[in-house]
């Protein structure tokens, strides 16, 4: 069965270099690039560019600097659980327990999943004094143990933050704070671009969405990999999900021609027929030149019409 | 065979990823012969090297595995017959387009078209290289305008439409080269240009006077802007030393 080849995003960054020369043949040729980086339409701070700054600086114990560059970060993107999370790390490593707070609970909120998140952001709680607030979240985490029942992966490090939170529950100063994982930035996103390209293809969206989801701790808010956790949940039928991935990809690149795409596309699916016509005219805005994204979308519009009558 | 270059050259030739990515038969294949410089993360080990059985392309070719391939040069012989009577180099690259790059079933005329152009394909005996120009791209451009029209004349709508599609597409590099500060109303007029392209209904007569239109009002202007423009290869040193 061949698959239609749905899932792209015109965002990748194909290196087909700006050659002033290429092989000879006696006919002319050539061809490739075309490809416009998303990053470049972000607002006044790339946050792809200032998560790497952050990561780079959090890295070296500057927590200030790394504070300084994941508010840049959290600005554009308040959903993204990571840079929320470093953030209030990093105040953290500041001893600004009381704006960590903040920081720490929209990480949480985004991420519910996050240990981290949720063992610091109790730490900070009792940094503050805070004990009500502090014993409910340590609750929860008990409550995260129980369901583990030592089973599952994250069994030792939930018994890891519980011991970090009973600790600082009693007043003793914070010894570690910060991701259990390790961080590296990535400067450049092709390659997981392309296993999640190619899982999404073979139909395993939730491994998909795992792979970029971790990528995001690496990579930031990339909106390639933010479109693509939409382009996964959306295939699953988490469409409010979705929706919230595409907004995010757009809120870092406006004019991102995949999410545009893609957030179009739901919106047909949903019966929103208004929408997408306003994401196929956005698209024929951007795309001077032509893009098949637009393309897409607008054979899918006429497909849904003539379905429909 | 000049129909043969133009659908080479044709991103919406082939589907899925490729399309998105403007790549087309031509981004691997430099005049026909190989691109030194193709490199993708996870799909290239180095540069010129491809895996075309990914997944990321297609499933019906992905193999699970990563096993980039050195993309062939077309000048030489390879290991698809050649020889027309066998037809074998069209269910080749029919297979290409379909399977290995997620595109729409070409039909047996487009097949022949680049079948013919893959055979005349040759290495220049004088050189190794050769120059990419403003000159080449209007060539291509011009091939392009007039491969829509012949296929227009058999009724093949898809193939033309591929064409229209990819001149709109040689127009953007065209547009994305020039950098000179005074070429804003140029930038204005090719962005024009490709509009006036999309929006014009499918016709013969149509295409033939947007390229008179073209060449009398803004080829000239290109030429003009060449020296300042990403083709003359000493502004394409200094524009690539300012961003390094």
């Amino acid at each position: 069965m061949i698959l239609p080849m749905k899932p792209a995003i015109g965002g990748i960054a194909l290196i087909l270099a700006l050659a002033s020369a290429q092989p000879a043949l006696s006919s002319g040729g050539g061809g490739g690039g075309g490809a416009e980086m998303p990053s470049t339409s972000a607002p006044a701070y790339d946050p792809v560019v200032e998560y790497r700054k952050g990561i780079a600086a959090f890295e070296a114990k500057d927590y200030k600097k790394a504070a300084a560059a994941f508010k840049h970060v959290v600005a554009v993107v308040p959903t993204h659980a990571p840079a929320q999370y470093l953030l209030g790390a990093s105040l953290m490593g500041q001893g600004d327990y009381k704006r960590a707070i903040k920081p720490l609970e929209a990480a949480l909120k985004a991420d519910p999943s996050l240990i981290d998140a949720q063992r610091d952001l109790v730490i900070s709680y009792a940094q503050q004094g805070d004990t009500a607030k502090a014993t409910a979240q340590r609750g929860a985490m008990v409550a995260r143990k129980t369901a583990c029942a030592a089973a599952c992966p994250e069994a030792a490090q939930i018994d890891a933050a519980l011991g970090m939170i009973d600790a600082a529950i009693a007043g003793a100063k914070p010894q570690a704070f910060g991701p259990s994982r390790a961080l590296r930035s990535l400067a450049s996103i092709d390659r997981t671009y392309v296993d999640a390209v190619a899982l999404i293809n073979e139909g395993r969206y939730q491994p998909a969405i795992a792979m970029l989801q971790d990528a995001l701790w690496n990579a930031g808010p990339h909106p390639d990999l933010l479109t693509y956790l939409g382009y996964a949940n959306r295939k699953l039928g988490h469409y409010d999900t979705a929706a919230v991935w595409y907004r995010t990809a757009l809120a870092v690149a406006p004019n991102h021609r995949g999410a545009i795409e893609y957030y179009g596309e739901l919106k047909l699916e949903r019966g929103d027929r208004q929408g997408a016509l306003a994401h196929l005219a956005r698209l024929e805005r951007i795309c001077g030149f032509g893009c098949v994204q637009a393309d897409e979308l607008r054979a899918q519009i006429a497909e849904a019409g003539q379905s429909a009558s | 065979m000049q129909i043969g270059q133009a659908l080479f050259n044709a991103p919406d030739l082939l589907g899925g990823q490729a399309a998105r990515a403007a790549v087309s038969c031509a981004s691997c294949h430099s005049n026909g012969r190989r691109n030194p410089a193709f490199f993708l993360a996870g799909i290239s080990a180095v540069p010129g090297s491809a895996d075309v059985s990914s997944s990321f392309f297609s499933l019906a070719r992905g193999n699970g595995r990563f096993d980039p391939k050195p993309i062939p040069d077309l000048a030489l012989p390879g290991k698809v017959s050649r020889d027309p009577a066998s037809r074998a180099l069209e269910g080749f690259t029919r297979g290409l387009i379909v399977e290995e790059f997620s595109g729409r079933e070409p039909s047996a005329a487009q097949l022949a078209d680049l079948a013919s152009y893959i055979r005349a394909i040759r290495a220049c005996p004088d050189r190794l290289t050769e120059p990419r120009t403003l000159a080449s791209d209007l060539a291509l451009l011009r091939t392009t305008i007039a491969g829509a029209t012949v296929l227009l004349e058999r009724g093949d709508i898809g193939g033309a439409q591929i064409l229209v599609q990819s001149a709109r597409f040689r127009l953007g590099l065209i547009d994305e080269r020039l950098v000179g500060p005074k070429d804003k109303r140029l930038h204005s007029a090719l962005l024009d240009a490709s509009r006036q392209l999309a929006a014009a209904p499918l016709q013969r007569d149509l295409l033939a006077s947007w390229l008179l239109r073209f060449e009398r009002t803004i080829a000239p202007r290109l030429a003009r802007s060449e020296r300042q423009s990403l083709y003359d290869p000493a502004t394409l040193d200094r524009w690539l030393a300012a961003r390094r």
